[in-house]
């Protein structure tokens, strides 16, 4: 395998297309989907009776941190879910490095992908090193002890996350932020060539927001590893990916380079309101901030609703 | 949770074969006590081919041909119990599953009384009274236990939270306790006082089979759960976990629903319902060695047979001339142990 790319200009130029990609209703698989690190293609799920998703498709490049955004329900987490086969009963297709997932055996499929899911409540007591310990699992036969390899692996993803420092301690005796320091080390040893994240840094104190999504973009950067992850950071998202994949109705309604995420188009198309934005003072990518007073988001909403039906 | 008792930390296979010795050595040592307490020189007298056990001495006869046997049997017992609660505490990912809480216990007595009350009928259309060597009995309570545990499985389903998952066990242990009653109310006296006899669990009887069925169980289920320790630590974690990390969680969901409806069935099916095992020996034995289940289930294991075979001692002695029920002994010490276990920490830590 060849490295790919590296910067966030090739990897943009690589993988978007150039014409403005927000009509939901044309749903072209990109360019070149074989090409693709990651191709998702036409990807549906119900859930019951209720599709979930109804046709999605994007690919994702070797070495790309991409964002997955749209409304809460409207399939991020379903969409990584099917991706990592945590479900099973999707349609379509998804392929890593051209060949279907569903060829993997778990076993292979688990050197290649890592999980991560939303912090959730429950928690054994387990110690954060031998979660991350845990994770060299799909490299060990049975009984097999830890290899030196094994664990330098454990020690190099603790030390990404700066987890190290409470390795020792037991999983619910953590903070959220530390806990959810641990939980994507554990992903790191497992040393997968797709890092799966599902709202890594939802809940989380700004400083640990800061560091995880850092110690995400260093991983991705050392290891030419590639990231898909569901936030509605905006702003975050805007900032840290390469690019961002927006899901509305059950399709991609925007697939593009992450800067253009927080324009007022994208927003309209995407969320159905728009936001007042600035420019960040370094990047000058824009922010969006909170709308000063509940009318005007109410007037925002129904402004937006009236441009994006004109739209159609 | 860290250890409480930090010093056991010895390498895996060492602890193995300690505690194998001491296990060993206690069970020898509580098969001296009793009616009249042997000195330890009777060991030397066991029974061999050229010195069968009828031509041995009284007090030899009495340690090698009843005591002994029915010691190590409790000890299996307890071991198999104990392991089939933890299994239990990792499928249902709760700390208060076991075997008696989650009503398999009461289903294993349920398809074992079946089999007693109905052994001329079942004789008589043709069913041997063993297969593969195992009795019908052990059949009937197998099959009773993973009715059960299929019954709790399939509810557990439905109702995710931990104590829903308990309610639904607790309803269907009712429900086949009141099936076993009805069985005896319905048999004829003699019948109905052996199946009682029977559902207090006692170590009563100690036939040749039972040993080897017992230890046959014991020893599959140990070395699967034990190869699959890693995997099992992953299951605890979460099924989405397990998956991730490339364990194949239907499959192992099944076969520990097999092995711990195994174990139960055997144990029940031999030495009657014995509660309060499966519940407090996991949870003393992660006080001592931790969650991982490299070094849990060993401890699980070795802690398990100790106080079966403890407690089958106790019964034997405690109120001389009569023999306790051994599951009056082990409810009387679990009960309160589970009232703690209960208020102290609701559904934390596995």
């Amino acid at each position: 395998m060849t490295a790919a790319p590296r910067s966030s200009v090739d990897v943009r130029d690589a993988a978007d297309s150039p014409e403005s990609p927000k009509i939901p209703n044309s749903p072209k698989t990109p360019k070149s989907p074989l090409a693709s690190f990651l191709s998702v293609e036409r990807l549906a799920f119900d859930v019951g009776q209720t599709p979930i998703l109804r046709d999605v498709s994007f690919g994702v490049e070797r070495g790309a941190r991409v964002a997955l955004v749209g409304l809460n329900g409207v399939g991020k987490t379903t969409a990584l879910r099917c991706v990592g086969r945590l479900l099973e009963s999707w349609r379509g297709e998804i392929r890593l490095d051209g060949v279907s997932v569903r060829r993997f055996s778990r076993r292979d499929l688990a050197k290649k992908i890592a999980f991560v899911r939303q912090i959730s409540g429950s928690f054994s007591s387990f110690t954060a090193r031998q979660l991350v310990e845990l994770s060299r699992l799909p490299y060990l036969r049975p009984l097999e002890p830890l290899s030196e390899t094994d664990r330098a692996a454990v020690d190099e993803a603790l030390a990404r996350t700066g987890a190290e420092r409470f390795a020792a301690r037991t999983l619910d005796s953590l903070s959220g932020g530390e806990r959810q320091k641990v939980l994507i080390a554990a992903a790191f040893a497992q040393e997968p060539e797709l890092l799966l994240l599902d709202e890594p840094t939802t809940f989380l104190d700004y400083r640990s927001q800061a560091e995880i999504s850092a110690s995400i973009s260093a991983w991705a950067a050392d290891k030419n590893g590639t990231v898909l992850e569901t936030t509605h950071d905006l702003n975050r998202a805007a900032l840290d990916a390469d690019r961002a994949v927006a899901f509305a109705q059950g399709t991609v309604a925007f697939d593009g380079p992450a800067s253009e995420l927080t324009s007022p188009s994208t927003l309209a198309a995407v969320f159905g309101v728009s936001f007042p934005t600035v420019p960040h003072p370094t990047t000058a990518v824009p922010m969006l901030v909170p709308a000063a007073a509940p009318a005007a988001v109410s007037a925002a909403v129904s402004a937006a609703r009236s441009t994006s039906d004109q739209s159609r | 949770m860290k250890p409480a008792f930090p010093l056991v930390r010895v390498k895996t296979p060492l602890l193995f074969l300690a505690a194998l010795a001491v296990a060993t050595l206690a069970v020898f040592a509580l098969s001296l006590l009793g009616q009249t307490t042997y000195s330890p020189d009777v060991w030397a007298r066991f029974p061999t081919p050229d010195r069968p056990l009828a031509e041995l001495d009284a007090a030899a006869k009495i340690f090698w041909g009843e005591r002994l046997p029915k010691t190590v049997l409790a000890a299996l017992a307890g071991a198999a119990l104990a392991l089939a609660g933890l299994t239990m505490q990792t499928l249902f990912r709760n700390d208060l599953a076991t075997p008696y809480t989650l009503g398999i216990a009461s289903g294993a007595s349920f398809g074992a009384t079946l089999s007693i009350q109905f052994s001329g009928t079942l004789a008589a259309v043709g069913v041997p009274l063993a297969l593969f060597g195992v009795p019908q009995v052990v059949w009937g309570a197998f099959v009773g236990a993973a009715l059960a545990v299929g019954l709790v499985l399939a509810l557990s389903r439905r109702a995710q939270t931990p104590e829903r998952v308990l309610l639904a066990g607790v309803a269907t242990g009712f429900f086949f306790s009141s099936l076993v009653l009805c069985q005896q109310y319905l048999a004829n006296p003699t019948k109905a006082f052996a199946a009682i006899r029977w559902t207090t669990g006692g170590l009563l009887l100690c036939e040749p089979g039972y040993l080897a069925t017992t230890a046959a169980v014991l020893a599959v289920a140990s070395f699967f759960l034990y190869r699959r320790s890693r995997e099992l630590d992953a299951l605890t974690l979460g099924d989405e976990r397990a998956l991730s990390l490339g364990v194949d969680v239907a499959r192992l969901r099944a076969a520990l629903f097999l092995l711990s409806s195994a174990l139960v069935a055997v144990v029940v099916a031999f030495c009657g319902p014995i509660g309060f095992v499966g519940l407090t020996v996991p949870h003393v034995a992660r006080l001592c060695v931790g969650v991982e289940r490299r070094r849990l289930i060993p401890t699980t294991l070795f802690l398990g047979a100790l106080f079966l075979a403890g407690c089958h001692t106790f019964a034997r002695i405690v109120l001389f001339p009569s023999v306790l029920p051994v599951g009056v002994v082990t409810s009387l010490l679990g009960a309160p142990f589970f009232l703690w276990l209960l208020l102290r920490e609701p559904s934390r830590a596995r």
